[in-house]
Formats: C-alpha cells, sequence, structure tokens
C-alpha cells in the first residue's frame, strides 16, 4: 500500500472502532471496478473521515453539517440514486458510484474525491453499499444499452427539437431550456426538499457527466430522486440521440451542434414553430 | 311632635340619603380572590451540569464554583423553579404595563433565567459584563431579531406585541440561554426555588390556569374562585433523567 | 540621496536579522514531543533564508552607495547578458533554495502528520463551532456515543447531539469545554466542525489544524510538561472569532484520573 493509504488507514481505524456507536453491519459486499475490488471494512475507516460529516453515522444523510447545506447529501439507506446507467428503479453499478465519488457533483457540496486512490474509492464504496438492505444478495445491475452516436446534422437538431416540445420537457425546463418552465417553480424531491431543474443556458456541466453520452444516460435512465423521469419508453435510441444533439444547442458552449444550429438560425428562425404551450405537438 | 325635631329627623333623613348615596355599589369592591398552588415533579429529572466559561475569563472569574445549567432546577420537596402560571382564560387581557422588565447579562448569565412580561410592555436588555454579548431572542411569531452588545454600552429596548414563549441564547457564548415568557394577561406568577406561585386580585369566576416550564412542558387547570377566596391549582410534572 | 538610502538599508537589514538572531520575540518553549522537529525546520530555514537575505540587502545596499546617484546603468549592463539572465539567474536561485527547504520540509511534515498515532493513544472527540470548542471522552466504557444532530441542545449542554435516553454508551461520555490531558501521553484528536470552517492553534505544543466541515481530520501529538496553554480559533468563523478560545490543560496522569472522575459524576 502506498504510505499515503497505510497512513490514512491506520489513522482512521482508530476513528472507526472508537465512533462507530451504531454498528453497520459489514456484510463483504463483491465490489469491483475495472480490476480494483473494494472491501467494506476499509472503506468504513475512510468513511469515518471523509463521509461522516455530511452523510452522517448511519449513512442517512443526517450528518452534522447537512443542515447548512442544499442540496442536501445523499441518504444511502433509501438507495436511490441520481447518476445511473441502470434504468430507473435498479440500483447503480459500481462503476456509477466510483465515477458519483470521484467526479463529485458540480454545484454541490460534493466534491470529486480524485485525492483519494482508486483503491480508497472502491472500498468507500463496497462500505456505502452496506447501509441499504437492497444490495444484499442483489443480482449485479445491468445497465442500458447505449448505441453510437447519430450523427449531428440538423435534421437531427431540427427532430430533437420536436421531442422536446412533444415530452414537454420545457413545462420543467423552460422553452428555452432556462430551467424556468411553469412547473419548475413547484418541484421538490423525494424528500420534498426543493429543488430547481437544469438551466441549460447556465453553462454549468450536468452533475452526471458532461459528454453526449452522460446527456444520453440522464434523460434515458432519468434521475431517481428527483422529479425528473427515465424517458426510455417513449424514446427510440435514434430520437434520443436526436434530443442530445438538441439540447447541446441550449447551452452557451461551443458545440458542434450549437455551431450548426447557429448557421441554421441564420437563415431559418422565422421558420421554426416556438416551443412551449403555443407550440402544439409540431 | 317637638318643634325641633322635625327638622332635625330632615336633616338626618337628608344625611341617611346622603350616606346612602355614597354607598352605591360601584363604590364598594367585591373582594378579589387568588389562586396559589405549588409546582412539583415526580420521577427523575435530568442532572444539571456545570457550564464551563473557561473561553471567557471575564466572566469565569466572577463564579467562585461553575454556574449550572438552567434548563431544570428543582427545590427540596421536588419542586420545579422557573414555571411561569398564568391565568390563559377566564379574564380579561389587561393593558401593558408601562414600567419596563430588565434583563441582564451578568456574568454570562442571562438574570432572571426566564423573564415575564406582558405582551407590549417595555423590556431593558442590560450587558454587565466586560465582554461583547450577542442577543438573540428566537421569536417565531414575533419578529426574530439579533443584537450585538459590546460592553459599556446603552440597554437595549425591545418589546413585543404577541403572546410567545421566547428562547434567548448568545451567539458568542454558546452556553448562555434564557426566555422572554410574553403574556396576553396581568395575572401571572413564577415559580421560585420552592415551588410556589400566587396569582391574586381576580374576580370571582372561572378561570383556566396555565403552567409552562421549558423543558416539562404545559399543564392547564380549571379554577373556580370564589369571592375573597383562596383556590388552589397544583401542578405536577412527570421528569425522565434525559 | 542615494548614500542616505544605502546606510538606512544597511541599518535596517543589520536590526532585523539581529531581532531573529536574538529570538527576541520567539515562539514559547517547546513542551512537546514532535515540535523539536518543527523548530529545527524553522531554524534551518531562517538561517537559510535569513544569510541569502542579509548578504542580498548588504550586495544591494553597497550597489546603492556605489551607484545610487548615477543616471547611467554600468553595472546592470556588465552583467554578461544583459538583465534578463540576470533576473533569470535570480529566480533560479531563490527558486532552488525555497525547493530544498520544501523538500527537507516535506519529511518533517510528514513524519509529524503522516505518520500513524501511537497505539493506546487517548482519543479526543474535538468539536468546533460557533464560537466554542467542545472535548468528549468516551468515559469508562471505551466508546463513544452516537451524535445526533438533531438533538443538539446548548441549553441542556448536549453540544453534541448524543441520545443518553436511547444510547447506553452516549451516557458516560465526558463533554468538556477545556482540554485536559495526562502529561507524556499519546493524544490523538479527532477534529470537526459543526457549522464553518475553524482552526485551532495551541503554540506550546506546536500544534495548529484546520477544521473542514465535513471531515473528520485526526491530530495526534504528546504533551512533555504539565501547565495551561491556551488554544484558539485561527481560522476566522464569524464575529465572534475573536472570542473563541479554549484551555489545554496537561496534568500529572494521576491528576487527570481524578479529573475524568469529577467530569463523569457531573454528567
Amino acid at each position: 500500500m502506498r504510505p499515503q493509504t497505510r497512513w490514512i488507514s491506520l489513522v482512521s481505524a482508530w476513528g472507526a472502532v472508537l465512533f462507530l456507536g451504531g454498528e453497520t453491519p459489514l456484510v463483504a459486499q463483491a465490489t469491483h471496478v475495472g480490476n480494483v475490488t473494494g472491501q467494506a471494512t476499509r472503506g468504513a475507516r475512510l468513511y469515518e473521515r471523509y463521509c461522516v460529516g455530511c452523510h452522517g453515522p448511519d449513512g442517512d444523510g443526517n450528518g452534522e453539517n447537512a443542515m447548512w447545506i442544499d442540496p442536501k447529501p445523499r441518504d444511502f439507506t433509501a438507495a436511490v440514486f441520481k447518476c445511473r446507467s441502470t434504468p430507473s428503479g435498479s440500483l447503480p453499478t459500481d462503476q456509477d458510484l466510483y465515477d458519483a465519488v470521484t467526479r463529485g457533483f458540480v454545484t454541490t457540496n460534493m466534491p470529486p474525491w480524485v485525492a483519494l486512490t482508486p483503491q480508497n474509492r472502491v472500498d468507500l464504496i463496497a462500505y456505502i453499499k452496506t447501509f441499504s438492505p437492497r444490495w444484499t444478495g442483489a443480482a449485479a445491475p445491468t445497465a442500458i444499452t447505449i448505441p453510437p452516436e447519430t450523427p449531428a446534422n440538423i435534421e437531427s437538431i431540427l427532430r430533437g427539437r420536436q421531442t422536446f416540445q412533444r415530452l414537454e420537457c420545457w413545462k420543467c425546463h423552460g422553452p428555452a431550456g432556462h430551467g424556468d418552465g411553469p412547473s419548475a417553480s413547484t418541484l421538490t424531491d423525494s424528500k420534498d426538499n426543493p429543488i430547481r431543474p437544469y438551466n441549460f443556458s447556465s453553462g454549468t456541466r450536468f452533475k452526471c457527466g458532461d459528454t453526449n453520452q452522460d446527456l444520453y444516460r440522464i434523460f434515458m435512465t432519468g434521475l431517481d430522486g428527483t422529479p425528473m423521469p427515465s424517458f426510455i419508453d417513449n424514446l427510440q435510441p435514434n430520437e434520443a440521440w436526436d434530443l442530445v444533439h438538441f439540447l447541446r444547442t441550449l447551452q452557451p458552449v461551443k458545440s458542434p451542434e450549437a455551431l450548426t444550429w447557429q448557421n441554421y438560425l441564420q437563415t431559418h428562425r422565422g421558420e421554426l414553430k416556438p416551443i412551449g404551450p403555443e407550440g402544439g405537438s409540431q | 311632635m317637638n318643634r325641633h325635631l322635625a327638622p332635625a329627623i330632615g336633616v338626618l333623613a337628608l344625611a341617611g340619603l346622603a350616606a346612602a348615596a355614597t354607598d352605591a355599589p360601584a363604590a364598594r369592591p367585591a373582594a378579589a380572590g387568588t389562586v396559589s398552588g405549588t409546582v412539583t415533579f415526580t420521577g427523575t429529572p435530568p442532572k444539571m451540569r456545570p457550564i464551563d466559561m473557561s473561553k471567557e475569563p471575564s466572566c469565569a472569574k466572577e463564579h467562585a464554583t461553575p454556574v449550572m445549567t438552567e434548563n431544570v432546577v428543582t427545590g427540596p420537596g421536588s419542586t420545579v423553579e422557573y414555571v411561569v402560571v398564568y391565568v390563559s382564560a377566564g379574564a380579561p387581557a389587561g393593558p401593558a404595563p408601562t414600567q419596563a422588565v430588565r434583563y441582564d447579562q451578568k456574568g454570562c448569565q442571562y438574570i432572571p433565567h426566564v423573564a415575564v412580561l406582558q405582551a407590549g410592555q417595555p423590556l431593558d436588555i442590560y450587558n454587565n459584563d466586560q465582554t461583547s454579548h450577542n442577543i438573540h431572542p428566537l421569536a417565531k411569531v414575533n419578529p426574530e431579531w439579533n443584537k450585538s452588545q459590546p460592553p459599556g454600552t446603552p440597554p437595549i429596548h425591545a418589546s413585543y406585541d404577541k403572546p410567545e414563549f421566547i428562547p434567548v441564547k448568545c451567539n458568542v457564548h454558546p452556553w448562555m440561554h434564557g426566555y422572554f415568557a410574553v403574556l396576553s394577561t396581568s395575572h401571572y406568577a413564577i415559580t421560585g426555588n420552592d415551588g410556589k406561585f400566587s396569582l391574586a386580585g381576580l374576580p370571582a369566576g372561572k378561570y383556566t390556569v396555565t403552567a409552562w416550564h421549558e423543558r416539562f412542558g404545559t399543564q392547564s387547570q380549571e379554577v373556580t374562585v370564589s369571592e375573597g377566596g383562596t383556590a388552589t391549582a397544583n401542578f405536577v410534572f412527570k421528569a425522565l433523567p434525559y | 540621496m542615494g548614500k542616505l538610502f544605502a546606510v538606512l538599508l544597511a541599518i535596517i537589514t543589520i536590526v532585523s536579522a539581529t531581532i531573529f538572531i536574538r529570538h527576541t520575540w520567539w515562539m514559547p518553549p517547546d513542551y512537546s514531543l514532535h515540535g523539536i522537529r518543527i523548530d529545527h525546520q524553522l531554524a534551518e530555514t531562517m538561517t537559510a533564508s535569513g544569510i541569502l537575505f542579509v548578504l542580498a540587502q548588504l550586495v544591494l545596499a553597497g550597489f546603492v552607495w556605489r551607484y545610487g546617484d548615477r543616471t547611467d546603468a554600468p553595472a546592470v549592463k556588465r552583467f554578461p547578458g544583459g538583465a534578463t539572465p540576470m533576473v533569470i539567474l535570480a529566480s533560479v536561485l531563490v527558486g532552488v533554495e525555497i525547493l530544498t527547504l520544501t523538500l527537507v520540509g516535506s519529511k518533517v511534515w510528514a513524519g509529524i502528520y503522516q505518520s500513524p498515532p501511537e497505539p493506546g493513544s487517548l482519543h479526543i472527540d474535538v468539536q468546533a463551532e460557533q464560537f466554542a470548542f467542545y472535548f468528549r471522552y468516551a468515559g469508562a466504557d471505551g466508546a463513544f456515543g452516537g451524535t445526533h444532530p438533531e438533538l443538539i441542545d446548548p441549553a441542556s449542554g448536549n453540544f453534541f447531539g448524543l441520545d443518553p435516553a436511547n444510547d447506553t454508551t452516549a451516557r458516560d461520555d465526558i463533554v468538556s469545554g477545556s482540554l485536559a490531558i495526562p502529561v507524556n501521553q499519546p493524544i490523538l484528536l479527532s477534529m470537526h466542525a459543526k457549522d464553518v470552517g475553524h482552526a485551532f492553534y495551541v503554540p506550546e505544543l506546536r500544534i495548529q489544524q484546520d477544521f473542514v466541515p465535513g471531515l473528520v481530520i485526526p491530530l495526534h501529538f504528546t504533551a512533555t510538561r504539565t501547565g495551561k496553554f491556551e488554544l484558539v480559533c485561527t481560522q476566522l468563523c464569524g464575529l465572534g472569532h475573536y472570542n473563541m478560545k479554549a484551555y489545554v490543560e496537561v496534568m500529572a496522569p494521576e491528576q487527570f484520573a481524578q479529573w475524568l472522575k469529577d467530569q463523569a459524576a457531573q454528567q
């Protein structure tokens, strides 16, 4: 073990041994990310050092600092996770959890934990899975299939725009994706805390990643625990890629889609039907 | 009849009428009754803890032995101190007195621990210590405010319009805790270490008497007061060690 | 004017160097086991940078004396290559000095912060909040009770949110506003902040550490002398930061055992 890991483990061992007031049964979970295997007992010591302040000793998101932060820390006992590659209602894969810990959640208090070694992070994930009985004996969840991306041409973007109108994304996200749709101010998460829909014009990355694949996955698996549903039953894969391409035009970044769209608007802006209540079913 | 007697009788009769006139019912007040009693507890109350004021040496040195927390103060005979007993129904709300209630910060403690006042009555808050205090009454019904009060500055004048039991804390000294008990009635008392209270000046009638304690909660009783009589109302709270 | 400035420069250099050499305003004596390494590192840093400082300033004073009143700048022109190589050389020299001190210092730092605590350390839970430090000992059962933020109630002295009604391990936990420790005993602190960032510094024990909300940070040390030392908050945490401190009381072991007993009786 690298000296850093060893001292973290040893030092945290004291913390874990004496702090674990609520005894969590440390069931040895089979946790693998790549060729790294995680061990919950090691993860427990790391958790006591790095996670307990927000996520709480019982993993229920009720840490001593939780009352001061918004959005609230994840409640691991509920086993409901936002950023997954698996269908809505399913557990995330180990890779999903690892990516979440590594990437952090931009615009929230969850930092990217790249300072911890990959082994540390996989150990933590193994420990996090002990907070909910849903993982005991559960089969490894399967990710959705993401077919190769279709070309991001103007036809795709236009179709995506129609999908945005038809599936009523604008009701929450607003006609221009500013997060100001008619329903936006009423939204609450599954713990009844107010929550805002993503504002595409803000320029911030998505919490669950920033590639086109990540964006595809976001609306095809839904963000469990939030009002954002899964649209996998409403969209064919190529329609989903069209939507991805359109959504990119709403962001203030110089993506290929945005440039294509800007070019199109120069000459065809007048042909577009508005998005929103007056847009009909397009 | 004697010639002098008739006028004498007339004068006497007039005097009697005059006397009778001044003896009209409004001039003779009905004797006011009293409700009194004792507040006690059953069970084991939580232990009060000594307060460590070492972070504020100017206050720590004012106490030869550390002061204790005051959220459950009991006396001999299982009595409870700092219980606010008041008439919550049956008596009309009186006008707010203009005499201010004084609340002191001394030795990094709030004195008294519970200040009872009426809605609209002025409240003067003094800082008698050599350190700044930051008085923060956590009102929910009344407006909440938070003011800094350096040493040697004039008292803060406050008042509250609505009845409420308001916890008070100091942001700089986390152990400081007290209460403002803002009531609408002028018939109230707060128990001392002997747990006794007495509500005087109550015309005959039926009243609801309520006892409030910051940890034990609230209890109410119906009491009937006879003219000039003393009714007894005792309160017993259940105490738990934690 | 140039000559006057050169003299002033020399005087200021010598006076300030003297203040450091004579330890006129210096740290309090070190009463910890690890502190000597920090003091050595500081002395090495001071010496290395001090010598270079004095040399550089005196050389500067010399140049100012000789050339200060001239309007042409022959000295700079005579440096091989001109000003640019001179600046680069200066930067490289200073950079090498700093890098060397860093490398040496990092070993000292690692030896203190990245070494494991000793077995048998006395474990103390330290909570920083606006605006006080509170210290928790495990009590007779050797186990810390669970903490529940919703139960935190400063009015009754429950700063940690213990639940003694339902949690038997919490009943004997000792909560104190002072950090009492036995002398010559390894101590392990687990430091966490309830609200915002704080830090604490005890000069006599050569320990300083930030409290970061969301993390539980371990810090270990051994005190080698009894006494009462001030522990002050060294991270701006709000309007009461100026007033935020506690005292470390290092006691003989028997005294500490008695202190624990007295505290336990009051909980």
